[in-house]
């Protein structure tokens, strides 16, 4: 009972880094990025070769991971979401599951089909026995005390620093906070690039337990939005709890009743989006 | 006689801005009533609860003595209460012929119709264009509305309310940016209104609302300031003040 | 600039415009799509299943191009269209016209009970629901083991002749002129619809709910109407793939399903119907090309393809030609309008 909990909460501290950059695109900047999960894998798999093929430490993977996923969510949204801004929610349909097919094709063709596996170091192997019966994984551990040490990075940055309020004006009015002079488009554009490279750090984190593989971008597309949706956008919290919520119910469900596992995830969602069917993009409706 | 349409304390609040403050008004059968008041006023907010695009923080809206409160905005259209827009809403790919025809086919109620034309009803056709030759929008009934000039969507936008033969007409600032000869058309043709048709017409143009109102309204901050006949209204110190003294012409 | 005597009635030119009469164009399309029988007796099995393709497309037109509805999940429908034709088969009622209308009013029915569940909120919203709806289903069809056969899909369905004298051939021929004339009459079904009175509403509520709302339209529920209706007609897609093919998967309720044929409808034109068979019948030919030069990463083109799209040519093709077209001829009506 105790160690599903503990699962869940790692799964969904994953899911968390996974994808509050997601809640940005979506919810704040109205862009309807289905292709989340591409830059995500990305972050995976770059972690995977480095670490499997070139004996990279594990830990010195995780920047990799992030600049990686990062540099490919600047290159995209400088060369094609830009134009895709204006233009109605189907073209943005189109533009991102096209890219996410092609993307899944291209980590087939370089990569593979199976699920990767990774060795991790030894310092994360072990159990940390707490009492009678109840053992932690070092290394569900550590994802727990990683992510929840970004959350609160993201917490501090987005209410301590001169970028954070900057954001936090555009996340309320964008138009106000370009009138004030703000330069909405760079710090959306920089606010994504985190946003991709903190999606590639939890593929990178959790590649066994997110059994990464090449159609991971869709597999978790529905994980991401129901984050955002239940989580809503311009806090750090929601997404936080949201993602936590997710990640018990995901690991309880496989555990307790794995007949109808995915079943309950999608049937939350839909759920949940029939309650608050406006409320949930921030907002501002897509025109 | 029951008001055409009555307003009972209407109030409207947008978390703590109150926009709409304890309204009560009531027009009589046939009676051309002017809405006035600086910008920001809340006359546009009144449009919006009157039709249903809003609702209500508190207070009730009766129209032809029935209450139309709770109603659902195509209900309370289908009762016979029609607006204009101060922005346009019009419909960018649909021409003005089709667009006239689809609000007649709905005021006939046989826009459910899924199995036969559009031309099955010759009268509705006829009706169509005579509406749009009378807007002067027939020679430009096939052109999709988007590429219309402004000021011919602005004529479609008054006829697609007329379409409905309404009983109550909610015509918000109707002659906003139209040529000086177009609203002097338009206003024309709204004088040539079937009498027994109540408007509500909210305007800035002073000569304009004051030649055409039999009453006038002033709304100020959300509240009615003061409401009587046009000559009233004019003589009046406060509303000389507030409305007619912060606009330069008056 | 206006003649001063007016005569009483409108013109008959405005009659003809709104009763959007045959075009010659039109008519040539049928003809020449019935003429592939004759003259491409070896793409038949293919073309067969452009048509299916092209009818799932019209579908989503109908809902996309006409009402302006967007779904990422239109899928669910085609699939239980498949199923439903499939377990009656399988169970030994093989008539393929009643499976037809039996897995039309399923997957209608279905429709109609989650429209209510989809069509509010906004486009994103909508997106997401429909998706997840299309989710929750082939996760069902996929638990449901002993009914639908799970990955491995319905075994043994036998189809019977069309009306108990055209037996289902190894060439598809009749398969072609069987999906062909179903595509047809539904064609015709959905041009009725279009341009009649509530097609009209339909376009007019893609154009400006609100302002459809202040005109007394429950907005709301023509679009459960057209909705129903779309997902009847998907059906009948998934059914006609079923009894054509004598098989069906778990792979008729998958999200590339929907997708392409979202694809598939923006290719051609939104809005045009036309431009929705003419492009998934590009996609199809596309999607084989594709297989036969790289058999495993095609994939990635398809993936390719949608981006491009996207970005260059908003519109479609037949969009982009009508639009040519009455540039040309101007004063000749466009069968219908495209989208923006
Ligand atoms: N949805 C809303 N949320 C918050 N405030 C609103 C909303 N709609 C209107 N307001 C505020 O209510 C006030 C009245 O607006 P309204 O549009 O009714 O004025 P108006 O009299 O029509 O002005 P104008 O002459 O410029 O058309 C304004 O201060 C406006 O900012
Ligand atoms: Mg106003």
């Amino acid at each position: 009972m105790l160690t599903v909990l503990f699962d869940g909460i790692a799964t969904g501290a994953l899911l968390f880094l996974s994808s509050v950059g997601l809640s940005v695109t979506l919810g704040v900047m109205n862009f309807v990025n289905l292709a989340h999960g591409v830059f995500a894998m990305t972050g995976g798999y770059v972690a995977v070769v480095l670490l499997n093929r070139w004996g990279v430490p594990f830990l010195a993977t995780l920047p990799a991971a992030f600049a990686a996923s990062a540099g490919l969510g600047v290159v995209v949204e400088r060369l094609f979401y830009r134009k895709l801004y204006d233009a109605g929610a189907l073209e943005q349909v189109l533009f991102t599951t096209g890219l996410v097919f092609a993307a899944m094709a291209a980590a087939a063709f370089l990569m593979g089909s199976q699920h990767q596996i990774i060795q991790l170091p030894a310092f994360l192997a072990g159990q940390f026995h707490l009492f009678k019966g109840f053992d932690l994984g070092v290394y569900r551990l550590f994802l727990i005390v990683f992510c929840g040490c970004v959350a609160l990075a993201l917490q501090l940055v987005l209410s301590r620093t001169r970028f954070g309020s900057r954001l936090r004006a555009a996340v309320d009015n964008a138009t106000v906070a370009n009138a004030l002079g703000i330069n909405v488009g760079r710090l959306f554009a920089v606010t994504f690039a985190v946003g991709c490279g903190l999606a590639g750090l939890g593929a990178a984190l959790g590649v066994e337990i997110l059994n990464l593989d090449p159609s991971f971008p869709l597999k978790f597309l529905v994980y991401f939005l129901i984050v955002v949706a239940a989580g809503g956008t311009g806090t750090i919290s929601g997404p936080l709890l949201a993602s936590l919520v997710l990640g018990i119910c995901d690991v309880a469900g496989k555990y307790y009743v794995p007949d109808i596992g995915a079943f309950i995830i999608y049937g939350v969602m839909v759920a949940m989006l029939i309650w608050r069917p406006h409320g949930l993009f921030g907002r501002r409706a897509v025109r | 006689m029951t008001p055409a349409l009555e307003m009972r304390r209407l109030t409207k609040s947008f978390g703590g801005l109150v926009v709409t403050n304890n309204v009560s008004l009531s027009l009589a059968p046939g009676e051309r009533h002017a809405l006035i008041g600086p910008n920001g006023a809340g006359k546009t907010t009144l449009v919006n609860l009157l039709t249903g695009v809003l609702a209500p923080s508190s207070g009730e809206i009766l129209l032809h003595g029935e209450h139309i409160t709770e109603k659902r905005p195509y209900l309370r259209a289908r009762l016979g209460l029609a607006r204009t827009f101060q922005v346009n809403q019009l419909f960018p790919l649909l021409t003005p012929l089709e667009a006239v025809v689809m609000a007649i086919l709905q005021r006939r109620g046989i826009a459910t119709r899924w199995w036969s034309g559009l031309t099955r009803d010759r009268a509705v056709l006829d009706e169509a264009w005579a509406l749009l030759e009378r807007l002067g929008l027939g020679d430009c009934r096939h052109e999709p509305t988007r590429e219309l000039p402004y000021g011919r969507q602005r004529l479609l936008e008054i006829a697609l309310a007329l379409a409905l033969q309404p009983r109550v007409l909610l015509l918000d600032e109707p002659a906003a940016g139209v040529s000086e000869t177009e609203g002097r058309d338009l206003f024309t043709t709204l004088a040539a209104l079937p009498p027994e048709v109540t408007v509500l017409l909210i305007d800035h143009d002073m000569d304009l609302v004051f030649r055409f109102a039999e009453r006038i309204t002033v709304l100020v901050g959300g509240a009615v300031l003061v409401q009587g006949p046009p000559q009233q209204i004019a003589a009046d110190p406060r509303v000389r003040e507030v409305y007619l003294g912060a606009e330069s012409h008056g | 600039m206006i003649v001063e005597a007016k005569s009483a009635a409108p013109p008959t030119e405005d009659e003809r415009r709104l009763r959007a009469p045959w075009r010659s164009v039109e008519i040539a399309f049928w003809v020449l799509a019935a003429a592939a029988y004759l003259l491409l007796p070896h793409q038949l099995p293919l073309l067969a299943q452009a048509a299916i393709g092209g009818l799932f497309a019209l579908s989503v037109d109908l809902l996309l191009g006409i009402a302006g509805v967007m779904s990422l999940g239109h899928a669910a429908f085609f699939g239980i269209g498949g199923y439903v034709a499939g377990l009656l088969a399988q169970s030994g009622w093989g008539e393929p016209l009643s499976g037809l209308v039996a897995a039309g009013l399923v997957a209608g029915g279905c429709g109609f009970l989650s429209s209510f569940l989809v069509l509010r909120g906004s486009d994103l919203t909508r997106l997401m629901v429909t998706l997840g709806i299309s989710l929750l289903v082939m996760e069902a069809a996929n638990r449901m083991t002993w009914l639908t056969g799970g990955s491995d899909g319905l075994q043994g369905i036998d189809v019977w002749p069309i009306f108990g004298v055209w037996e289902f051939d190894l060439y598809g021929r009749t398969a072609y002129v069987y999906a062909l004339g179903v595509l047809f009459a539904c064609f015709l079904l959905v041009r009725r619809v279009v341009h009649s009175p509530f097609g009209l509403t339909l376009r007019g509520i893609k154009g400006n709910p609100r302002r459809m709302s202040a005109l007394g339209t429950p907005v709301g529920r023509r679009l459960v109407g057209v909705y129903t209706l779309a997902a009847a007609l998907a059906g009948i897609a998934g059914a006609l793939l079923t009894q054509t093919t004598q098989f069906v998967s778990l792979d008729v309720f998958g999200f590339d399903k929907s997708s392409e044929a979202l694809l598939a409808v923006v290719l051609g034109g939104a809005g045009t119907l036309y431009g929705a068979i003419v492009g998934a019948l590009m996609l199809m030919e596309l999607e084989t090309l594709l297989a036969r030069i790289t058999p495993e990463y095609w994939q990635f083109w398809i993936g390719i393809a949608f981006m491009a799209q996207a970005l260059y040519a908003r519109g479609g093709i037949l969009g982009f030609t009508v639009r040519l077209w009455t540039r040309l001829r101007r004063g000749v009506a466009a069968p219908s309008r495209t989208a923006p």
